[in-house]
């Protein structure tokens, strides 16, 4: 059996998904890949199927935090000892997966972030997701004491620990700052990896400016009581 | 005169409350563990429809001028904390709804896996 897990959480993917796959074929060899499709309506799920690899459906819309969380379940279920998530819609380049679970290993990290703005690496991304990612760094860093430069990126690797505890705790329906405070009140050890990814081609992305800004105040008060039970 | 008219309608407003949580107890549609919060109310309402002192009583030591006031400071104070327990009830039902349905989701792949592998020996039965 493989023991690393590649999770993609898809909704409505069906111009991406088999472009996905494809792209993790291609790079990363040893690891099982799981969709785990939030009910689409279309045919994420039918493509992911027919192109071989394992999905797991919810029976509805649930939102990313409790997709990935299912893929975590499914890595715990199977003892995995590593997973790499890949988000659905062709953003994150599965060129630099072996790298982040590289990192992973060599540094006994629990989460390896691939880093969007940690050097220059051609992707800029909106005003307000800028602004978003910076108030998210300097809250990190106020209560952590580690500047995490991309606190929104999906392209993560995690260890078998993460796994666990991100397995039974639900991070919200924006679970990518929430699981980096979250882990941290744990004493878990992050890394971030600068990597180059892709602007979206299909599809555009879920966060519009006034949801920005309802995801920043919803995000920041889960990350202020997430430090409620911090270890430091 | 005006306050006969209203120890009436009041009374009438706390019976009509009170019939009206039974009724929905009766039926099902609220369980009692809910419908002891709305029986209290009612009861305050009806308590209160009978003794208009105890409001003007209660106001005056909260320095409220206007008796009625501080009824509807009170009743508002009551909304606001039956909300917020409604609220944490809800996220309480919302969360145990996401566990669910991944239980189902996980479920659902184990039960297609085994019955490709049942399938699988079936045929090599054959």
């Amino acid at each position: 059996m493989k023991t690393t897990l590649i999770i993609v959480p898809a909704y409505q993917e069906e111009a991406n998904i088999l472009r996905v796959i494809e792209d993790i074929q291609a790079h990363i060899a040893d690891a099982d890949i799981l969709v785990v499709n939030d009910g689409s309506m279309d045919q994420t799920a039918l493509l992911a199927r027919e192109a071989g690899v394992k999905v797991i459906e919810h029976p509805y819309n649930m939102g990313i935090g409790a997709t990935v969380q299912t893929g975590f379940k499914y890595a715990c279920e199977r003892n995995y000892s590593k997973a790499l998530q890949i988000d659905g819609d062709y953003q994150h380049p599965a060129q630099e997966g072996p790298r982040l679970l590289q990192v992973l290993s060599e540094e006994e990290a629990d989460m390896v972030i691939g880093s969007r703005f940690i050097e220059y690496t051609g992707y800029r991304g909106s005003w307000l997701r800028r602004t978003g990612n910076r108030l998210f760094q300097w809250v990190n860093a106020l209560i952590f004491g580690q500047k995490i430069i991309d606190n929104t990126s999906g392209f993560r690797a995690y260890s078998h620990r993460a796994i666990r505890l991100l397995s039974q705790t639900y991070l919200g329906e924006y679970p990518e700052p929430e699981s980096i405070s979250y882990l941290k009140s744990l004493g878990c050890k992050i890394i971030e990896v600068p990597v180059r990814m892709r602007n979206r081609p299909g599809g555009k992305s879920s966060i519009t400016p006034m949801k920005s800004i309802y995801y920043m105040v919803r995000v920041l008060t889960s990350i202020i009581s997430f430090n409620r039970h911090s270890r430091r | 005169m005006n306050f006969l008219v209203l120890k009436i309608s009041t009374f009438f407003l706390s019976v009509f409350l009170l019939l009206w949580i039974f009724s929905l107890v009766r039926r099902r549609l609220l369980m009692e563990e809910y419908s002891f919060l709305w029986v209290c109310i009612a009861g305050v309402f009806l308590v209160l429809s009978f003794f208009h002192p105890i409001m003007d009583k209660v106001a005056h030591t909260l320095g409220i001028e206007y008796g009625p006031s501080a009824l509807f400071l009170f009743f508002n104070v009551v909304t606001l904390f039956i909300l917020i327990h409604v609220s944490v009830q809800l996220s309480d039902y919302k969360s145990k709804k996401r566990i669910l349905a991944q239980e189902i989701a996980l479920l659902r792949d184990k039960v297609e896996e085994l019955s490709r592998k049942m399938n699988v020996h079936e045929s090599a039965d054959l």
